[in-house]
């Protein structure tokens, strides 16, 4: 038996039991946000865009604090030396007919933009969720609500926007609220889309059949499930209202004449696309930048938000 | 299926009704009437003259249906069948019977400013307006239409005859149009003149024209032709006889006589541009055409190579695409457009004669929907290839390329076959962007201009075509799906 033994021990060593390196090799920590994090991370566009959003934030919302650009400001109109100055190592993105500074100009106007496009959004997918998540639960509710979308989504919201401009006078909380009237419609019946494929699987029968209440299945059991579907479809709505503004600017609606922005100073400097080209395609590369970072930046979000991806 | 049809087909009816109603509320609620008057040259020349200022302002306000008017004379014609003392002098007793007269019937009685004389006005509930403007919205021609008290001996018929101003036709008398159906040169052939959508008049933009008129009317210089009237005169006319409309005989003219013989001398102008709705219709469909045939196989590409270099490279382009605004894109192409290839950067450069003109705008239109088709059969593709009739194909032997061409595409089709109506209204009605930026005169650029200048009609006409189209497509759809896949069953619970 003696040399049976030995047999078995030869190349190999007892080991005493040690409670604290097995706690280690058990199932590695999981953490939700850390995973994000890491997965958002390792992807090197998303941080190039990344640091490209953020550098566009600051600058948006810090630059105008120093600058003191007025929208309205005349002074230097008759100032000849002042007026289409090219861009140069003085006046970073030149100047424009009434001797202004673009820099000053497309900055506080990207401020506007990014503004209304993030508030927007924001009141729609919040509005958007609650409404859609009730909505795709309840089957009555769901009969009455899909004919007002049915109604409401054919009356075209150019119109909507418009008409309200004119009775409520045009501004920036008067033009937020002008999106925000129908939109929030929109996000509601894609997110009740979304409710209704995960109300009817197996596990919130097993959950109804125990007794959960709606509102606690909808909360636990259903909406964890839509942080991707919701990211994703904030990424997508934010570049959608930015370019709604600039639309509404173009047109000539939705914010006063003293507030600049984005698309007024794209449709301001049309007409200098031929003769000051910088005018117009230094607005327009700024918006297509902030439009561009916030999308990819949301969209990896989106990615990485997904608990399925994390393995 | 039929049963579902009937009531689908009543349900979109009933969503047309309900969004016009919706959209005729906001407008004529929230828009304040004053607005009208902001742009209206003639408003401002009118300013000095308070009298004909007021009757200016009211005539308008009737004509939109806001109120309705009676000036000094008809006012006074009207209270003397019941008063025959009064008169349109500005006297007390005058006045008083008028005051009466006014506070028994709903009207409110006013006085010009200078003269002095009266006239009265009436405001129009809405829920009044909105009956008015169905009620009068299908006109239908029949041969007792028109009722001449000077033409009391005009025959009331309908016959075939081969006519010589419109060749074979069906010629009404007593009817509103003399030909009820006629064939030309022009698409669809056959045309008719029976039922007709009376949308309103428009004001202050194309003012004192029929709204169906400005929209679906010719553009443009007048068009003239060789025409042969009845007396046998032939002259170079813009006159559109196929639109012979009945004249009242108090106001025929002695020449309108002698041209068509009869009372039938009211016409339309032919002119060389097309309509808005022609326009706004043509750059649409070939822009979905385009889209389609671009990004079909684009798409196919893609989902074949999935997760290669070639996936890589249409997804970045495709993530480009759909996160620069709009107008930035526009001005992005509408700048290479004119500077490589020489192609006007507005509309009437050349004007709609050319077909220069349609490039850009055409392209443009079908290059901002392509990313959204690309994504979606991306996704319908990429979802069929793992499917069990995709194994059994390979198994069978079948290269990648047959199946994906003959076996996914047709199964990912079907998806697609349902947005196809909608893309092509998707693209007439959200032309807006490009149709402004180049300045073409279409439908998609006349919502905006119309609701700028306070064009109450025609918005409502604008928004009644573009919500029977989309609600149109959207059951042209679901047939078209249905009828590509037999599996699909539209109607509940069996045939």
């Amino acid at each position: 038996m003696e040399t049976s033994e030995k047999k078995i021990n030869d190349g190999f060593t007892f080991v005493s039991t040690d409670s604290l390196t097995s706690e280690k090799i058990d199932t590695p920590t999981y953490s939700y946000w850390r995973s994000v994090g890491r997965k958002f991370f390792s992807s090197k566009v998303a941080i190039a865009m990344l640091i490209l959003m953020v550098a566009i934030l600051l600058m948006a919302f810090i630059q105008p604090m120093f600058s003191g650009y007025d929208f309205m400001n005349v002074d230097d109109i008759n100032d000849f030396s002042k007026r289409y100055n090219p861009p140069s190592m003085q006046e970073w993105f030149g100047t424009d007919k009434n001797g202004m500074s673009l820099f000053d100009a497309v900055w506080a106007g990207a401020k506007t933009s990014i503004s209304i496009s993030v508030l927007a959004t924001l009141i729609t997918t919040v509005i958007g969720v609650v409404v859609g998540a009730i909505w795709g639960t309840s089957k009555k509710i769901d009969r009455v609500m899909l004919e007002v979308y049915n109604v409401i989504t054919n009356v075209p919201q150019l119109l909507i926007i418009m008409v309200l401009s004119y009775t409520f006078g045009s501004g920036f909380w008067n033009l937020i609220f002008a999106m925000c009237v129908t939109g929030w419609l929109n996000t509601a019946y894609f997110i009740r889309v979304q409710v209704m494929i995960m109300r009817d699987r197996e596990y919130n029968l097993a959950s109804k059949t125990l007794g959960t209440p709606s509102m606690r299945m909808i909360v636990r059991n259903i909406l964890p499930y839509l942080t991707s579907i919701i990211v994703t479809n904030v990424s997508q709505s934010l570049p959608a209202f930015i370019s709604y503004e600039t639309f509404l600017s173009f047109l000539g609606v939705g914010l006063s004449a003293d507030v600049p922005s984005l698309g007024k100073l794209i449709s301001e400097y049309t007409n200098n696309m031929s003769n000051y080209p910088y005018l117009f395609w230094i607005p327009v590369t700024v918006l297509a930048l902030v439009s561009v970072s916030l999308y990819i930046v949301g969209q990896t979000l989106a990615d990485a938000a997904d608990p399925r991806t994390h393995m | 299926m039929k049963r579902y049809l009937l009531f689908r087909i009543l349900r979109s009816i009933l969503s047309i009704f309900l969004v016009t109603t919706l959209t005729y509320t906001i407008i004529y609620s929230l828009v304040p009437r004053r607005a009208v008057f902001q742009d209206d040259v003639q408003y401002g020349k009118l300013k000095g003259k308070p009298d004909e200022l007021a009757e200016y302002e009211n005539t308008a306000f009737s004509k939109m249906g806001y109120i309705e008017y009676y000036n000094s004379k008809k006012l006074v014609d009207t209270v003397k069948k019941e008063h025959p003392e009064v008169s349109g002098e500005p006297t007390a007793e005058n006045q008083q019977i008028l005051e009466e007269w006014t506070k028994e019937n709903g009207w409110d009685l006013k006085q010009f400013p200078l003269n002095k004389t009266y006239y009265a006005t009436k405001d129009v509930p809405l829920p009044k307006r909105v009956y008015r403007f169905y009620a009068n919205m299908l006109q239908i021609d029949h041969p007792w239409k028109v009722q001449d008290p000077d033409n009391p001996d005009m025959k009331r018929s309908l016959r075939i005859t081969n006519d010589e101003l419109a060749g074979w036709a069906l010629v009404g008398s007593g009817t509103q149009y003399k030909y009820q159906i006629y064939f030309d040169k022009q698409f669809p052939y056959i045309h008719q003149n029976i039922v007709h959508l009376d949308l309103g008049i428009s004001y202050p933009t194309f003012a004192g024209r029929n709204v169906t008129e400005v929209i679906g009317g010719g553009q443009g210089k007048s068009d003239s032709q060789e025409v042969t009237f009845a007396n046998g005169k032939t002259s170079r006319s813009s006159v559109d006889v196929y639109s012979r409309q009945y004249q009242m005989t108090s106001q025929l003219s002695e020449r309108d006589k002698q041209l068509y013989g009869d009372n039938y001398a009211h016409t339309d102008k032919n002119y060389r541009d097309p309509s808005m709705i022609g326009i706004s219709f043509r750059m649409g469909v070939i822009a979905v055409l385009l889209a389609y045939g671009i990004g079909i196989p684009l798409a196919m590409f893609m989902a074949r190579f999935k997760g290669k270099l070639p996936d890589k490279m249409g997804i970045g382009l495709v993530t480009v695409l759909i996160s620069v605004p709009s107008l930035a894109f526009i001005y992005f192409f509408r700048f290479i457009g004119s500077r490589l290839f020489n192609l006007p950067d507005s509309f009437p450069t050349f004007g709609a004669g050319d077909i220069r003109s349609y490039i850009l705008p055409t392209v443009i239109l079908g290059l901002l929907s392509i990313s959204n088709i690309i994504i979606w059969i991306r996704r319908y593709m990429i979802d069929q290839q793992s499917a069990d009739y995709v194994k059994f194909a390979k198994a069978k032997g079948l290269n990648s390329r047959e199946i994906a061409r003959k076996h996914i595409f047709k199964n990912a089709a079907i998806p697609i076959v349902n947005q196809i109506p909608m893309s092509i209204i998707g693209a007439i009605t959200g032309a807006t962007m490009t149709e402004t930026i180049f300045a073409a005169p279409g439908m998609g650029k006349m919502l905006p201009d119309a609701i700028q200048a306070h064009n109450n009609p025609v918005v409502m006409a604008i928004v009644f075509v573009f919500t029977t189209v989309a609600v149109t497509s959207v059951l042209i759809g679901d047939l078209a799906m249905a009828m590509v896949d037999p599996r699909i069953n539209l109607a509940e619970g069996g045939k």
